[in-house]
């Protein structure tokens, strides 16, 4: 059974190029359109990942990422965050948040599906 | 308190006015600053994303042309020439690298977003500046010859943008516009 990734991001055109990338790698993909969003879906259903950006309207990445790691069945479940920031405070942000890793955009396909099986194979 | 202090403390009407000109434009540059820095940014992401787009798909074009000449070479020589296959794997190849260059340049809608919604911040500040300014008009009744002059300066620059604005975009989508045939 193919793995499944929530990827949030309110960019349609950010999450088109996620979804195709990924299931060209044979995952399956859920689309959130925000932070609140996410969480809803996450809530939902277990996904194996969570992909989300940082700056979103509503809720941001870092409150879902300290939201999903709140909830006993997101404890240990792999969450990478894909943002254009790159310093350091943000990234200890999310490092204290909970975020298992940090990928800077533009995101290459190959290397995001690569890290995507480092992580859940 | 002497009368130098009360000078520092309390400015005379015309050091009120040179302060309020200095404030505003200071904070005008900061934003329009801003705002001119990420048009120069945009414009690179976009150039870089059409320039990478356009060699993706004139690749891509001329891979599929390739792959397609190797299928009809090998439905002509049967499907098992080993060549045959070789040359569809290295193409298959050439396309994924393609197609993977494309996602990556696409994704400049995503930053140009960001960076038009911080201008569109810096702009909201230059019209807040305005709205203040506009708001306390009537403190400027106090007669004061020396602003006859800026007023003016302002009433030429407000008419030489209107006569020279260039035309706005009306496009809001990427669709091929219509023909007009006359």
């Amino acid at each position: 059974m193919s793995k499944t990734i929530l990827a949030v991001d309110d960019s349609g055109s950010l999450r088109q190029m996620l979804t195709f990338s990924l299931k060209a790698a044979g995952y399956g993909v859920i689309e959130a359109v925000d932070g609140r969003d996410g969480l809803a879906k996450a809530k939902q259903q277990t996904v194996d990942l969570v992909l989300t950006d940082q700056n979103m309207p509503g809720m941001d990445g870092l409150s879902l990422i300290r939201a999903l790691r709140g909830m006993k069945k997101y404890q240990k479940v792999p969450i990478l965050m894909l943002t254009t920031e790159s310093d350091d405070a943000i990234k200890a942000e999310g490092r204290a948040a909970g975020a298992t890793g940090w990928l800077v955009k533009p995101f290459d396909p190959d290397r995001l599906t690569e890290v995507v099986q480092q992580l859940i194979g | 308190m002497n009368a130098g202090d009360l000078a520092a403390g309390a400015p005379n009407a015309s050091g009120q006015a040179a302060d309020l000109f200095a404030g505003v434009a200071a904070h005008g540059h900061r934003h329009l600053d801003e705002v001119a820095r990420d048009l120069i940014q945009m414009d690179a992401l976009l150039e870089a994303a059409i320039g990478k787009l356009s060699t993706a798909f004139l690749a891509l074009h001329d891979t599929v042309a390739r792959q397609q000449a190797v299928l009809e070479q090998s439905l002509q020589d049967g499907c098992a020439v080993v060549g045959c296959s070789e040359a569809q794997h290295r193409l298959r190849g050439e396309i994924e690298r393609q197609v993977a260059a494309a996602v990556t340049s696409l994704q400049f809608q995503d930053m140009a977003s960001q960076l038009i919604g911080r201008m569109a911040g810096h702009l909201g500040g230059v019209r807040q500046i305005f709205d203040t300014l506009d708001t306390h008009a009537a403190a400027f009744a106090v007669h004061e010859p020396a602003l006859a002059p800026l007023t003016e300066r302002l009433a030429l620059h407000g008419a030489t943008l209107a006569a020279h604005a260039p035309r706005q975009v009306v496009q809001h989508g990427l669709e091929h516009g219509d023909i007009e045939l006359f």
